[in-house]
């Protein structure tokens, strides 16, 4: 009898455990197919912000900008940023104008101070000038600042890229997240996980177009040596080159601090 | 001053001397009730800048200033009054002649040690937060038609010492005949969350107010701060420095705020305190001479200052400011464009329009035009 029980209690223990594996396979499948997609657009994003933001950096760029007029500007600057990217030290070298005109942006362009150094003063701009463009560029000063709030502020989704190789992620923003732009599209090379280029949206409109270029290694890193930001509204260009570049820089304590920012 | 050049010619020739620097013309009309003037000036300065080690950084730089037109101005011209007295004599005209002249601006030594930054020589020095007016800064006055313009070098010795990572304590002697008589700034800088703020105290032979004439000198010891952040997408600030002797109380403040819009127009104001200027309906021919001697920030006791700035082109903007005395209802208006005509080429037109009566501060002045042109090389 107690044999027989004993067999019984086995016999539904299997169908039990038959059951459950089967309802487990099916909630797997069911959890792929519902949530695979934004699982996977995290993990690229992910992989992305990574590799174009390493962890400090160091070096010369050069930015040429043409306005809607076709008129030709040339900046160059010294760049260092770290903790990828959220705190950033710019300070101009060429035209003569600006020459020795620096900024410093810290926790992803909240703070931004800039320094003349004519008058030795140094002035703190609040966070809405972060929108605005850096020295008549395309590019904001927010844009300068590193990549990590795209994962904390923007909801991301992958769609189709109609591209063999790229992946097409979407983001938009969070609830409640104060961002400059409704949405960007970024289109994100499947073998290194580079960007290839993003789409800026706002207000509806689609404001401008960032492409990386030229991708090369500097010390294992994937580098675009060239950025081309194309404003589709305003119909002007700018194109950052890096002329030097060094990652994985171990700067002294108060590096990115105003301290520094008038030496 | 020759000696000076044969003196920084060799080093100049045999060291690695950056040089940089500008050339800027000004031509300006002004329009009085009953007058009119031309004047303007031609101006090179010439920046030398030399790192001899990696943390020490000599800066040097030489102004050239020829004028033109008028040279020669009566200060009664630009006040409601027609004479005044001086140690008891009583005067109708007080010239101010506007000589050439080349001079050393500013020529310092800066050192970067391990445990602070210190500055010795004539050098740049700009304090405090405000735009317009800058209570904390007891070394200069700025000019109201042009806040940014650069400011003449303060002969100091500054110690900047880094606190870990809290902040900044700043230590500026401006050294005088005596101990007594020189200048003294203490800074504490900081900040607090998106606020940066700063407390001050300082020691100075300053004006006081006084009883039996407009002014008198004594030492006063200040104590003041500053903040800079923002507020629901405003920036905010403030800055102010109060005498701390209780018998003879007075001091300077300032608040202003900023935006700057999605289309890029940008918009700030400032209001001004000083209770070192003179009263309503009590202004003497004294408050304008330390006034435009530098000696009292203001004129009077209340002032405004606004401005809107807007890109109109890539390479034009166009501002608008405002500013004005509250006490006797005179104000300026200025309307100003500025083209960055080339890489290094900027020009700048400006109008500026008095409004008020004619024995008020700015009431007085009426129109003004000025063409400015700088090329930096």
């Amino acid at each position: 009898m107690k044999i027989r029980i004993h067999l019984n209690y086995l016999k539904s223990h299997r169908i039990f455990k038959t059951v459950q594996a089967i309802f487990y396979f099916i909630l797997g499948i069911n959890s792929v197919v519902l949530f695979g997609a934004d699982l996977s657009a995290r993990t690229i994003l992910d992989s992305m912000t990574m590799i174009m933001q390493p962890n400090s950096s160091q070096g010369k760029m050069e930015q040429e900008i043409i306005t809607s007029s076709n008129i030709k500007r040339v900046f160059t600057f010294n760049y260092f940023s770290e903790e990828k990217g959220k705190n950033v030290l710019i300070r101009y070298m060429e035209p003569r104008k600006v020459r020795h005109n620096a900024f410093l942006i810290k926790n992803s362009g909240e703070d931004i101070w800039v320094y003349f150094p004519r008058t030795r003063r140094v002035r703190k701009l609040a966070s809405h000038a972060k929108k605005q463009k850096a020295q008549g560029s395309d590019f904001s000063y927010e844009d300068f600042s590193g990549s990590e709030e795209w994962k904390t502020d923007y909801q991301v989704k992958q769609r189709p890229s109609g591209e063999r190789k790229n992946y097409l992620l979407i983001l938009t923003p969070k609830i409640g997240a104060e961002t400059s732009y409704d949405s960007l599209m970024i289109y994100v090379n499947k073998l290194n996980y580079y960007p290839d280029r993003m789409l800026y949206y706002q207000d509806g409109v689609h404001l401008k177009t960032l492409n990386f270029q030229d991708v090369k290694e500097i010390q294992g890193i994937p580098t675009a040596m060239s950025m081309f930001m194309e404003n589709h509204v305003e119909e002007s260009q700018t194109t950052m080159r890096i002329l030097e570049m060094k990652y994985d820089v171990i700067f002294d304590d108060g590096f990115f601090t105003e301290r520094n920012l008038k030496k | 001053m020759i000696y000076l050049i044969i003196f920084l010619f060799p080093i100049i020739a045999f060291t690695q001397v950056d040089i940089f620097g500008y050339y800027e013309a000004e031509y300006d009309h002004i329009q009085l009730a009953d007058k009119s003037y031309n004047f303007g000036y031609n101006k090179l300065r010439l920046d030398l800048e030399s790192r001899p080690g990696e943390n020490v950084k000599i800066g040097a730089n030489i102004n050239f200033l020829l004028f033109n037109g008028k040279t020669e101005f009566n200060i009664f011209d630009f006040l409601p009054m027609d004479s005044g007295e001086i140690n008891g004599e009583t005067i109708s005209s007080l010239s101010e002649p506007l000589l050439d002249e080349m001079y050393l601006d500013n020529i310092y030594l800066r050192t970067s040690l391990q445990l602070f930054d210190f500055t010795i020589g004539k050098q740049p020095i700009s304090l405090g937060t405000g735009y317009a007016w800058n209570p904390l800064d007891i070394f200069n006055q700025k000019d109201l038609i042009d806040p940014t313009y650069e400011q003449a070098g303060i002969n100091a010795l500054r110690m900047e010492i880094p606190i870990m990572n809290w902040g900044t304590l700043d230590i500026i002697i401006e050294p005088d005949s005596t101990w007594d008589m020189s200048s003294k700034l203490i800074q504490l800088k900081s900040s607090l969350s998106s606020f940066d703020f700063s407390l001050n105290g300082g020691n100075q032979y300053h004006l006081i107010p006084s009883r039996e004439s407009s002014y008198a000198y004594d030492d006063v010891f200040f104590g003041g701060g500053s903040f800079v952040g923002e507020f629901w997408e405003f920036g905010l600030w403030g800055e102010t420095l109060w005498s701390l002797d209780a018998d003879n109380n007075f001091g300077e403040v300032v608040f202003g705020m900023d935006h700057t819009f999605n289309n890029g127009f940008y918009l700030m104001a400032e209001y001004f305190h000083n209770s070192l200027g003179a009263e309503k309906n009590k202004v003497t021919f004294d408050h304008y001479l330390y006034n435009f001697s530098g000696e009292t920030h203001s004129l009077m006791q209340n002032y405004f200052f606004a401005m809107g700035m807007y890109n109109l082109t890539d390479y034009i903007s166009g501002s608008l400011f405002i500013y004005g005395n509250l006490d006797d209802q005179s104000f300026i208006l200025a309307p100003q464009l500025n083209w960055d005509a080339f890489e290094d080429v900027t020009l700048g037109a400006l109008v500026s329009q008095s409004f008020g009566e004619n024995d008020s501060e700015f009431g007085i002045q009426d129109l003004a035009l000025r063409f400015r042109l700088r090329t930096y090389f």
